[in-house]
């Protein structure tokens, strides 16, 4: 049985196919069927997905921009990434 | 330095410039500032007609279904004229206008790269006759999806050299792979120099000098040129070279306006 949240440990990284396109600020990503409007902290969420950072190192990156402490700032980007993955904009990797 | 006067006085001498010429500019390299010794002297002549002398007519998916070309060796290098008709431009305003690009989609499929060619020329041609046309094409061209089209096309094709890129890599081809995200990223550059209004993406030689001289924001001249020059590439290991190019052409287009 595996946690619908990713662990804070989790490195995500974007699939291939994963399509994104800036318009008026906003993001706008697609992937199969699926894309989702981003905006602010989601959009600074995506960018820094890069295949390196963990979603604990994008929190707390996210940290001094948005005024935030650490431990909201990463289960807030957890929760974001975990709504990636059902929307299937990510792939499960834990 | 092109001097306009001595253009226009040396296109009279030798008669190239027809009397239904509404426009005509210096276009390329030396319209741009980057020509070396071996440069052609680039023209193109917007007429009312195209003329009846001329070396050679190039097909166009237009009417009249070509455009014509005059060149002949000056005193310092080749010359060569492209005529075009005031008519082919309209037909080709049309194609990237905002109604085109809704119904065609992003890419700009049914501009030739000769067309495509004219009108990113026009906004860069220095002009030698009809300076005030080429002032009000520019202004439409502004107002055109001519913009949107290009760069969204570009940012596509970055994207498919992702795709590409990671999938060789799954499959153990690196170094396909590398021309891959190479070749993604040149895109993605493209793209962001294209959403600033500086174009050229057909002719990929120019890159750098085009990302010289938009000294943009989103992107150093020294961060792009490790990428395009393969500065950090390790032969050893030629995946990370990979999966670091993918990274830097993705957060490229993630900062491409459209």
């Amino acid at each position: 049985m595996t946690s619908a949240l990713p662990p804070a440990h989790w490195v995500p990284a974007l699939p291939p196919d994963v399509r994104v396109r800036k318009m008026r600020g906003r993001l706008l990503v697609a992937r199969r069927d699926e894309s989702v409007q981003l905006e602010d902290v989601s959009a600074a969420i995506f960018a820094r997905i890069d295949g390196t950072s963990s979603a604990e190192q994008i929190g707390q990156a996210l940290c001094a921009q948005y005024e935030v402490d650490p431990p909201t700032a990463v289960a807030d980007t957890v929760e974001f990434l975990g709504q990636l993955v059902e929307l299937g904009i990510l792939d499960r990797g834990w | 330095m092109i001097d306009r006067e001595a253009t226009e006085k040396y296109l009279a001498e030798q008669a190239v410039l027809p009397e239904s010429v509404l426009a005509a500019m210096v276009v390329g390299s030396m319209a741009r500032g980057w020509a070396n010794a071996y440069s052609d002297m680039d023209l193109v002549a917007i007429c009312a007609e195209l003329p009846a002398e001329v070396s050679a007519r190039q097909p166009v998916p237009l009417q009249p279904p070509c455009f014509a070309v005059r060149a002949w060796h000056g005193p310092d290098q080749r010359w060569e004229v492209k005529y075009w008709t005031a008519g082919q431009v309209e037909q080709i305003l049309a194609k990237v206008s905002w109604d085109a690009f809704e119904s065609n989609g992003s890419a700009p499929q049914s501009l030739t790269e000769a067309e495509e060619l004219l009108l990113e020329r026009s906004l860069t041609g220095l002009p030698v006759v009809g300076a005030d046309w080429l002032a009000e094409l520019r202004g439409r061209l502004a107002d055109s999806a001519f913009q949107t089209q290009v760069t969204s096309r570009s940012l596509a094709r970055a994207e498919e050299s992702v795709v590409d890129a990671l999938g060789q890599v799954e499959a153990d081809d690196p170094y396909s792979a590398v021309l891959s995200a190479r070749k993604a990223y040149g895109h993605a550059v493209d793209a962001m120099l294209e959403s600033h209004g500086v174009y050229g993406s057909l002719q990929p030689k120019w890159r750098a000098r085009r990302v010289q001289d938009a000294t943009l924001t989103e992107l150093t001249f020294s961060d792009y040129w490790q990428v395009e020059s393969m500065a950090g590439y390790d032969d050893a290991q030629p995946a990370t070279w990979v999966a670091d190019t993918v990274r830097r052409t993705r957060a490229l287009i993630m900062q491409v306006e459209l």
